[in-house]
């Protein structure tokens, strides 16, 4: 069985959904080796050493899955087998249903509510003290005198 | 009841004991049984009661346990027990019997004569005579003779087995096998007819019976059934929700001074006599030749004796008008005070306002942000961030100028939540007796003075020994002083001592302290690294799809619904773990 093998470099961290790369080269003809999964895929190729050298990611259109290059071995000259492990994240993200799935936040870089405690600062061990005074206090004094006998007029 | 023996019994409904249901243990008393190995006697019923059983003597020295009663008083499960009912003699073909630790023991299936209820006798090993079962799945019975040799085995795996033994006249063994077969092994050996006679008949076999029960007899350590503390708390049961989340309350303003006071009732005159009046007064009354003493002491001993109280208090007091004075029955119409319009004085302090959150987070919240007021003639309280926080706090005193006493209210909001009381006239000596009065209450409130301090100073060894091990981590690398006192915000405050700023300052000494109230604020210094929220994110728990939050940057996932993918069961457990990790979308 032939595949198809888009063969990329990845410029965007491991758990970026929508990843930036750029195409190295797609080849026609690749060959699944035996006993091989569609998650772990080992396939061999015909590529230039350039290409492989700048191959860390690849995309298999007959399995709709993008694979991060996990081995490289060469077989001969201009042959390789290319080992790859799926790249869940954006697969789902760009070939499945991920996008219209529900879930829950715990962490956000800007929908957050920083009322929830979850530990997420950390403290100096000094803390801030700070005073502040009510705006009216006691500022003058007063003699009270209490006699016996009713007020006389 | 001692030595109990532990029976676990299971039921299942279909032919699959490794799955069967454990139902309950039932316990048996081994002192009851003669032989020691086993005794049936007592039933643990659901409910941790004991329930003896139906236990009848025989005249073969065991105990008979008619188990139909057993089952169907122990086992509420209808369409298992109801079954075993008296007439239905293949009873006991669904009831497995397992012997676990046991190097032997039988269970014998029985019937009276009549027929109307079975009986299950366990035996034991240490009686001569009687035949071990060493294989627990076989049945095993005697078609003909006398010799425990000549076992015959079944060739179906049968659901109850037993070892036989001869007794006499009133054994029927049924046995019964997934087939459908029954096996009654009845023992008689009556004349002629001695030893085993074991025939077989086709059943009709009851949906969802035939494998009803296993019991498993064990010699495990003999177990006491505990008593639940709290079986008289009831069973636990769902509930809650439906709170009508109603956070409104009724406000609890400053209260109006009290209607009455000690110048209403005609008997006091208090007066707001300026230093020079007061002078004028002193001259008036020891020095005029105008005060009649003589007269004066018609009524009263000492002139003194009507002078009931001099004393300053802290606060300009409203006065309305002014008035001769009189002492006693004396009046000195050369002398007018301004009198004083009610024993009772309100003294607002103003508002600080605290509507502005400092973080804007739970940072401003007990426990981390600590609040202290010092209330002038009352002393210094904590005060609970959670009620001041986000509200304009005001401070209002109502002073009893007559006795000094003072209740310094605080209103949070709309509410009055705090409430000191203190004292706050300086009582002026004026005879010997006031004065003995007057130095006596100067020496007990210096007494409790020192006392806070030295309260005060027991803490003192905590906070130099924070102090110091804050300095020796500063001396190395600050950033593990950090790490080292406490990895989170709460971590740090949890070890914080709560300081005693000072006792409470009435009277005199409360004159000569701080005059304005204020607060203490202590607020934690949080620490933020540079982009923390791009890098980790911050607190979020709301419920979106995820696609909305494409170009929201990091998000980090409590639980994602992971419906309608293509992706393998490993594959969605991984990406499973990677949103809750963090993803940028």
């Amino acid at each position: 069985m032939g595949f198809n093998i888009r063969l990329i470099t990845n410029n965007s961290a491991d758990n970026v959904a929508d990843k930036n790369f750029t195409t190295v080269t797609t080849l026609e003809g690749g060959t699944l080796r035996d006993d091989c999964s569609i998650t772990r895929p080992t396939i061999r190729i015909t590529a230039s050493v350039e290409d492989i050298q700048k191959t860390n990611y690849f995309y298999i259109p007959q399995f709709d899955r993008y694979y991060f290059l996990t081995d490289c071995v060469s077989v001969r000259n201009g042959v390789w087998d290319i080992t790859g492990k799926t790249d869940v994240l954006t697969t789902a993200w760009d070939k499945s249903n991920l996008k219209q799935c529900t879930g829950i936040t715990k962490k956000q870089e800007k929908q957050w509510n920083l009322f929830l405690n979850d530990g997420s600062f950390k403290v100096y061990q000094n803390p801030i003290v700070t005073t502040h005074l009510f705006p009216t206090g006691f500022s003058t004094q007063s003699f009270i005198l209490a006699v016996a006998g009713s007020r006389s007029t | 009841m001692n030595d109990l023996y532990r029976y676990k019994v299971y039921y299942n409904s279909t032919d699959d004991f490794a799955n069967a249901t454990f139902l309950q243990y039932t316990y048996c008393s081994n002192d009851l049984y003669p032989f020691k190995d086993l005794g049936l006697g007592h039933l643990i019923n659901n409910d941790n009661t004991l329930t003896t059983l139906g236990l009848e003597y025989q005249s073969h020295g065991f105990f008979n346990l008619a188990f139909p009663y057993l089952f169907t008083s122990v086992a509420d499960n209808s369409k298992v027990f109801n079954v075993l009912s008296h007439f239905q003699y293949y009873v006991a073909c669904g009831i497995d019997l397992l012997y676990v630790g046991l190097a032997s023991g039988y269970i014998y299936i029985t019937t009276d004569n009549s027929d109307k209820y079975y009986s299950v006798y366990f035996y034991g090993n240490s009686a001569p005579n009687y035949g071990v079962v060493t294989s627990n799945f076989d049945l095993r019975y005697k078609s003909s003779g006398s010799s425990v040799s000549s076992w015959a085995y079944s060739v179906y795996p049968l659901r109850a087995r037993s070892g036989t033994s001869i007794q006499k006249d009133w054994l029927y063994m049924f046995f019964y096998d997934p087939s459908g077969k029954c096996f009654q092994a009845f023992i008689d050996d009556s004349a002629g007819y001695d030893g085993y006679k074991c025939t077989s008949s086709d059943l009709s076999v009851a949906p969802g019976i035939e494998s009803a029960m296993k019991i498993i007899v064990s010699n495990d350590t003999p177990y006491i059934p505990s008593t639940d503390p709290y079986d008289d708390a009831g069973e636990s049961k769902p509930g809650g929700g439906g709170g009508s989340f109603d956070d409104s309350g009724d406000d609890i303003p400053i209260p109006n001074l009290p209607a009455l006071s000690a110048a209403n009732a005609g008997f006091i005159t208090l007066f707001n006599p300026s230093v020079s009046q007061l002078n004028a007064l002193a001259r008036y009354m020891w020095t005029d030749a105008a005060f009649d003493v003589a007269n004066f002491k018609k009524i009263f001993e000492d002139p003194m004796d009507c002078i009931l109280g001099l004393s300053i208090v802290p606060i300009s007091v409203t006065t309305s008008g002014s008035a001769d004075v009189a002492i006693g029955n004396m009046l000195i119409s050369s002398i007018q005070f301004p009198v004083v319009s009610s024993q009772y004085q309100e003294f607002n302090c103003g508002s600080i306002p605290l509507t502005t959150p400092f973080f804007g987070g739970y940072l401003d919240y007990e426990p981390y942000t600590k609040i202290q007021i010092v209330v002038p003639y009352c002393g210094t309280f904590q005060i609970s961030a959670d009620d001041v926080i986000g509200k304009t706090i005001n401070l209002v005193y109502h002073i009893d100028v007559l006795t000094g006493s003072c209740v310094a209210m605080l209103k949070c909001g709309n509410s009055v939540l705090y409430q000191f009381n203190g004292s706050c006239a300086v009582n002026i000596p004026i005879n010997s007796i006031n004065y003995a009065s007057t130095i006596e209450n100067a020496t007990r409130i210096a007494v409790a003075i020192g006392t806070t301090v030295a309260t005060a100073g027991a803490a003192a060894p905590a906070i130099m020994a924070g102090g110091e091990a804050a300095g020796a981590a500063q001396a190395t690398l600050f950033n593990s002083a950090m790490t080292t006192a406490g990895a989170t915000a709460e971590g740090a405050l949890s070890m914080k001592p709560s300081i005693e700023r000072s006792g409470a300052l009435s009277s005199s000494s409360g004159m000569m302290s701080v005059q304005t109230p204020y607060i203490v604020i202590t607020r934690p210094r949080v620490c933020v690294p540079k982009n923390q929220n791009e890098i980790t994110g911050y607190p979020s728990f709301i419920t979106v799809t995820l696609g909305d939050l494409t170009g929201q940057g990091y998000t980090e996932f409590d639980s994602v619904i992971l419906s309608g993918l293509f992706l393998t069961d490993e594959e969605k457990g991984e990406l499973d773990n990677i949103l809750r990790t963090g993803v940028y979308l």
